[in-house]
């Protein structure tokens, strides 16, 4: 992974616009992927990742001939999700404010938004490692969405995240103690 | 206790998992139809022609504000060795941040960062412990804060000056580039900025006192890091 995206990213930078819409194609899904794990909802995922890739164009010029684009990618996501969400959490009060005139969210039959629920197409286990990777805290739960969903190296999940390598596997592991551990005691009480 | 397997398993089914991803947004397709080549980043060259551009404006400000008049009777081995780790701390910071490793587009701001600490805490160290003087040519005011507000403002507001060309420079290279540790980034780029500030200083500030040395020239890479680190963050990042 990452020689075709080198390759789409300099014919891009040349001039290509099709050679974007590839790169997209072949990196919007795992960047998808990734922000649902982290915002937990379908459409502010989508519009951060049109948000990253207006970002990525905007600034193409940064790119450096030969290099790999994707942790590059991944780490705009990453600060625009944080960009949103400390914007949220300012603009709490402003929401609470005008609570009255927001259109009413549909609720899944678990009581969560339906755009937080996915298709039950998943084995049990999924399902539950799912709703379990929810409950982390963010840094955590990106920790193991980097690491385990998206197969980012330790080293290339520190520099998308802006961390060190040793934190970063620090926040890996026990992200993964604990999802193990809220995993074995759903189980149990099932 | 789930097996470490079958959770390994079900993560990766999740990272796998089949969504179907929106198309391009408008304004985005809109921008795409408007774009032109553009030639990618070329970090060496960046740094040569930061490196180029800092010294001709450093040289050019020394020559319209001349050089210390002690400066030959100074010690040589001392001027020559305090010039050069100023410079070399300037290249090495200019070098840290404005060229990645290979195969990468975000610089290393954290080596960037500590870098320019070193370069902070080392400068005011040494000039502090290692002031030199010619008595009778050098100016040593007596060792107070109000000799030291009074003679250091002129050196802090050169030394900022200087400092702005090749961090302003820097900004310009990496713009876009830093999505994480933008403000580090900038504080390091601002960090170089005050060394060369410094380089300048010790060329042209006759004032010798420790004091002076050790907290105005020295403290030039501070003031230079932390405006840095305020202003430019929103252009180094995408």
């Amino acid at each position: 992974m990452g020689a075709e995206e080198t390759e789409l990213m300099a014919q891009y930078c040349d001039g290509d616009g099709a050679a974007f819409r590839r790169l997209y194609a072949r990196v919007a899904p795992r960047l998808l992927n990734y922000l649902m794990r982290m915002t937990r909802d379908r459409a502010s995922a989508e519009d951060l990742l049109q948000h990253t890739f207006l970002k990525i164009h905007r600034a193409h010029r940064a790119y450096v001939a030969g290099a790999d684009p994707v942790p590059w990618v991944y780490a705009i996501a990453h600060r625009t999700f944080l960009d949103e969400a400390r914007r949220a959490k300012r603009a709490k009060v402003r929401v609470a404010a005008t609570a009255d005139s927001l259109p009413e969210v549909r609720a899944h039959v678990t009581g969560k938004p339906e755009a937080q629920v996915d298709e039950p197409a998943n084995p049990e286990l999924t399902r539950a490692a799912l709703s379990a990777l929810d409950t982390l805290p963010p840094n955590q739960r990106e920790a193991l969405v980097l690491t385990k969903l998206n197969g980012k190296t330790i080293a290339e999940a520190a520099i998308i995240a802006g961390t060190t390598p040793g934190a970063m596997k620090l926040r890996a592991h026990r992200a993964y103690v604990a999802l193990r551990k809220l995993l074995g005691e759903q189980k149990k009480a099932a | 206790m789930i097996s470490e397997e079958r959770l390994d398993a079900s993560l990766r089914e999740l990272g796998e998992a089949d969504i179907p991803v929106p198309d391009v947004g408008d304004e985005l397709a809109n921008e795409l139809e408007q774009m032109h080549s553009a030639r990618p980043r070329s970090p060496g060259r960046e740094l040569l022609l930061l490196a180029l551009v800092s010294l001709m404006y450093v040289g050019t400000l020394l020559g319209a504000l001349r050089f210390r008049p002690d400066l030959t009777a100074l010690p040589r081995l001392w001027l020559i060795t305090y010039v050069a780790a100023w410079g070399l701390s300037f290249l090495a910071l200019a070098y840290v941040v404005l060229v990645p490793a290979k195969g990468r587009i975000i610089p290393n701001w954290r080596l960037g960062l500590l870098l320019g600490l070193g370069a902070e805490v080392g400068f005011i160290v040494a000039g502090l412990f290692l002031a030199r003087s010619v008595p009778g040519v050098s100016h040593v005011y007596p060792a107070t804060i109000e000799d030291l507000a009074a003679h250091g403002y002129h050196c802090l507001t050169l030394g900022v000056i200087t400092a702005l060309v090749p961090a302003a420079l820097g900004v310009v290279f990496l713009r876009g580039a830093v999505p994480v540790g933008d403000r580090s980034a900038a504080a390091a780029l601002g960090a170089a900025g005050g060394c060369l500030g410094g380089m300048m200083l010790h060329l042209h500030c006759p004032i010798s006192g420790y004091l002076h040395l050790g907290l105005i020239h020295g403290g030039v890479v501070i003031l230079a890091s932390l405006l840095t680190a305020l202003i430019a963050p929103r252009f180094l990042s995408p």
